[in-house]
């Protein structure tokens, strides 16, 4: 009887530690890929670059009604933005992600949401995709995929 | 000395076993996407659904000049293209009435990421078609593997516009 109960509190304690953890991976997900966005948008290039595995197979797109266009590679990526970060002053808009799934393979993930850019001129809402990989228990973003329904 | 070389033994099968696994995987994972390319590109609809995995959260999305559009969810995904299953066959002369000839794919992979039973892959995909003139496409795909099969739950397709 010992045993069994033994077992059972064995097998509830395994179970609760695995879905804590599901959860933590889930808000940390949820937590870089806002603080990448958010400092994006406030011309934060460190707090940016920090949220980012700078990998050679990093990759971001982004399409819209003016046009589409991809970058590969973490160097490629960092240089395109050079200009954007140089020159630009930050935004005072609202971001709100709804999420749609999080889906979570051991050290990588996948996540979808879609993104509603709330300023004092115009909303935008993109749906947006990320992937990321956790590398010493920190997740960071390899891919962004964003893209804006056009014609609507 | 008979420990330690059946440690070391035991870890080289490990990781032979191990390397060989990832082989196979990324094997697996560029046959479904070739599989999923092609059987669109034939009208094959069966072929086209049996490399998705069909479940709420799969994903369909192409930008190129003429627009953006994306697809949430399997049920919406399948739907989408009824017309295009329905009709290509009888309408046009590309893909089944010429599946001999003409219609060729180039994929150059730029990346392929596994980890334990999703997948992440990059490529660069170009369709050479006789009667279109098609353009280069940087392709992502996001995998899982489920019942011992690779299936795709995310595709996002993009041609670079306006072209540099």
């Amino acid at each position: 009887m010992k045993i069994l109960a033994c077992l059972l509190f064995c097998c509830s304690y395994i179970f609760t530690s695995l879905v804590a953890l599901g959860q933590n991976d889930h808000e940390a997900i949820k937590a870089v890929i806002a603080r990448e966005t958010q400092s994006f948008m406030n011309v934060d290039r460190k707090n940016w670059t920090e949220t980012w595995h700078q990998a050679p197979y990093s990759y971001w797109s982004y399409s819209d009604s003016t046009g589409t266009s991809f970058v590969e590679g973490w160097e490629a990526l960092s240089k395109t933005f050079d200009e954007y970060f140089n020159t630009q002053k930050p935004s005072k808009a609202k971001i709100t992600n709804e999420w749609i799934e999080i889906r979570v393979y051991g050290n990588g993930a996948y996540a979808r949401f879609i993104q509603k850019v709330d300023d004092e001129i115009d909303r935008d809402e993109t749906s947006q995709m990320r992937v990321l990989e956790k590398k010493d228990g920190k997740w960071k973003v390899v891919c962004v995929g964003a893209i804006a329904k056009y014609p609507k | 000395m008979k420990t330690q070389s059946y440690f070391s033994f035991t870890s080289l099968l490990w990781l032979v076993c191990f390397s060989l696994t990832a082989q196979d995987d990324k094997a697996a994972i560029k046959a479904v996407i070739e599989k999923e390319t092609l059987s669109f590109h034939k009208v094959d609809r069966k072929g086209w659904q049996d490399s998705w995995l069909q479940v709420p959260y799969a994903y369909w999305s192409y930008s190129d000049s003429t627009g953006t559009s994306f697809v949430e969810g399997w049920e919406a995904i399948n739907k989408t293209f009824d017309t295009y299953f329905k009709t290509q066959v009888a309408n046009r002369q590309i893909d089944v009435a010429r599946q001999g000839e003409a219609l060729t794919i180039e994929r150059a992979w730029k990346e392929i990421r596994i980890y334990n039973n999703g997948a992440f892959v990059q490529y660069i995909q170009k369709v050479n078609d006789k009667l279109i003139n098609r353009d280069e496409t940087s392709q992502i795909r996001i995998l899982e593997k489920k019942d011992g099969k690779w299936r795709i739950v995310y595709v996002g397709i993009i041609a670079k516009y306006p072209a540099e």
